[in-house]
């Protein structure tokens, strides 16, 4: 067997040792940012479902920038439990934050705000949100 | 420990093999072997910097990205040009130190006024590329740089600008639909590509249109009107594409690939893309040896033609690990979130412009897309992409400095909501 024969197998063998070895031990790493906004959704009231039973809560800690809140799949933060659609557009930033109603109602301190409301509204203090049953809270963090 | 060994043994057989199969000259010679020493002088500062096991994912690309490199000395070689390949080694660890401690330490990604500067340069340097000479009739360098990279880095800059800050209106009075910064950034990205045409740079074209779809994927909340400003961008790409005669040849050819030998007008300009279907049954999974590709593609067979010589002169197995090696960049990229807006865009970025040359180099290299004329990222020769790929990778490696010192690191708990 001649040298480069040899050195051929040893070299694709080996690189094919480091690939299989890069690709079996690579790992998915999430950095988190300090958000300047934190989201809070609770479910008010019993579900029909069995497996829903208790209540639901879970909190986010968002950065500036945009999201779309909604029932659908393709939302940023998708939202379980809704009867109807709902989608929210949220611009955040460090002073405030911008609420827009895409799809749905949404009611803020008695207010209702609906699909067709072109008028973005500003939130700059802790504020309550509800969406079709759904409570959902936006505190400002405290950086 | 196995990552090292492996390297450390692959790249030293690599060497011999290529040396012994394909014998140069002993300047030639002396190059390869101060490309290995240097590669090898990398690798040993990285095994000590890096050897804790919270430091593996930072230690993988750089492993991953040595072993492109590698294999890029080794083409080089073949294609007498590795004394170039040492050269620029040098100044791509360089732009990486560099790069890397630039994002580690400051917040330039996150400046509007940097990005303000660089939608003006990005224009700039197409118009001054236009007033350049011509390479195989497209206008690809200003003041010795390839466009390719320079516009593509100032783009993604650019987008700052667009990204941040509040928007003065929207059309038609609703949120959802498209704000002024939008719109200013759809006429942005038209005025580019109407410069990048006229440039007869097809790459760059498919890039900017790809970065600008993200974008717009991104920033625009309403679905019909996300689709069809993303139909639009692509649109205009496309149009571009084939109202330019030097990218039209080429989708000709694509399109009917006996055209490339029996059209007239396009012999001698395309046909490289039929060399590998010719060939490639005398290859064979363990190659022809080092050095034997045939001189069809003497300027451009450790640059354009990289995998042709892979897969040619090494084999096929060589050929899919090598690509394999790139994937693998790319799904490294992909495994960093790092929930900061504009941290995100530029690994979404960066993940699409190394995946799309990745994919147009196969492409082009295999007859399964147009000629596209583009590098092999980091194993073909070419330092002005090159330093493209290597800043992207020190821009990653810094974003996982500044999240671990954020010391927030922890699985990700998605943004959905139950």
């Amino acid at each position: 067997m001649e040298i480069t024969s040899i050195l051929e197998t040893i070299t694709v063998i080996g690189f094919l040792i480091f690939v299989w070895y890069e690709s079996m031990t690579m790992q998915k790493i999430v950095y988190k940012v300090p958000g300047v906004w934190s989201l809070s959704i609770k479910r008010i009231g019993r579900k029909k479902q069995f497996w829903l039973r208790r209540d639901m809560a879970s909190e986010l800690s968002l950065q500036p920038g945009i999201y779309r809140v909604g029932t659908g799949r393709l939302n940023d933060i998708r939202v379980y439990g809704c009867k109807s659609e709902v989608n929210l557009y949220l611009d955040i930033n460090e002073q405030e934050l911008l609420l827009t109603v895409l799809k749905g109602e949404v009611e803020i301190g008695g207010i209702v705000l609906n699909a067709d409301a072109s008028i973005q509204k500003h939130i700059s203090k802790d504020t309550t949100i509800f969406i079709d049953g759904m409570r959902i809270d936006l505190k400002k963090e405290k950086i | 420990m196995l990552e090292k060994l492996v390297y450390f043994i692959s790249s030293f057989s690599l060497f011999f093999w290529t040396i012994f199969s394909n014998k140069k000259t002993l300047e030639e010679s002396i190059a390869y072997l101060n490309a290995i020493t240097i590669l090898l002088a990398v690798e040993f500062v990285v095994s000590i910097i890096c050897e804790e096991k919270k430091n593996q994912k930072k230690r993988q690309v750089i492993y991953i990205m040595l072993f492109l490199l590698n294999v890029g000395a080794a083409v080089s070689y073949c294609a007498s040009n590795c004394k170039v390949f040492a050269n620029d080694l040098i100044y791509l660890i360089l732009t990486f130190v560099g790069v890397y401690l630039l994002t580690c330490y400051t917040d330039w990604y996150q400046s509007k006024n940097l990005g303000f500067i660089a939608m003006l340069a990005a224009p700039l340097a197409l118009i001054g590329a236009l007033f350049g000479e011509p390479v195989n009739g497209a206008h690809i360098k200003v003041f010795g740089i390839l466009i390719l990279p320079l516009v593509v880095l100032l783009y993604q800059t650019a987008i700052c600008w667009f990204l941040k800050g509040r928007s003065r209106g929207y059309l038609g009075g609703k949120v959802g639909s498209l704000s002024s910064k939008n719109i200013g950034f759809l006429c942005y990205t038209m005025f580019l590509f109407l410069l990048i045409a006229m440039c007869n740079e097809f790459n760059l074209l498919i890039l900017i249109a790809l970065l600008g779809t993200a974008f717009f994927w991104y920033k625009i909340p309403d679905l019909k009107i996300r689709m069809a400003y993303i139909g639009l961008c692509l649109g205009t790409a496309f149009w571009a594409c084939k109202s330019v005669s030097h990218i039209r040849a080429r989708l000709e050819v694509w399109l009917d690939l006996s055209k490339a030998v029996t059209d007239e007008n396009l012999v001698g300009k395309t046909e490289s893309i039929t060399y590998f279907l010719k060939n490639i049954q005398r290859s064979g999974w363990w190659g022809i040896g080092p050095g034997s590709l045939s001189v069809i593609f003497k300027t451009t067979c450790d640059t354009d033609h990289a995998l042709t010589r892979v897969f040619y002169d090494y084999g096929i197995l060589m050929g899919i690990l090598v690509v394999a090696a790139a994937v693998l960049l790319i799904k490294w990229m992909t495994t960093i979130r790092t929930l900061d807006t504009m941290e995100e865009f530029w690994t979404l970025g960066s993940i699409i412009v190394t995946g799309t040359i990745l994919l147009l180099h196969i492409g082009s290299n295999t007859g399964g897309f147009i000629s596209a004329g583009v590098s092999l990222p980091l194993a073909s020769r070419g330092l002005c992409l090159n330093a493209m790929f290597v800043s992207y990778i020190a821009v990653e490696l810094g974003f996982i400095e500044k999240g671990e010192k954020r010391n927030v690191q922890k699985k990700r708990k998605t943004s959905r909501i139950y």
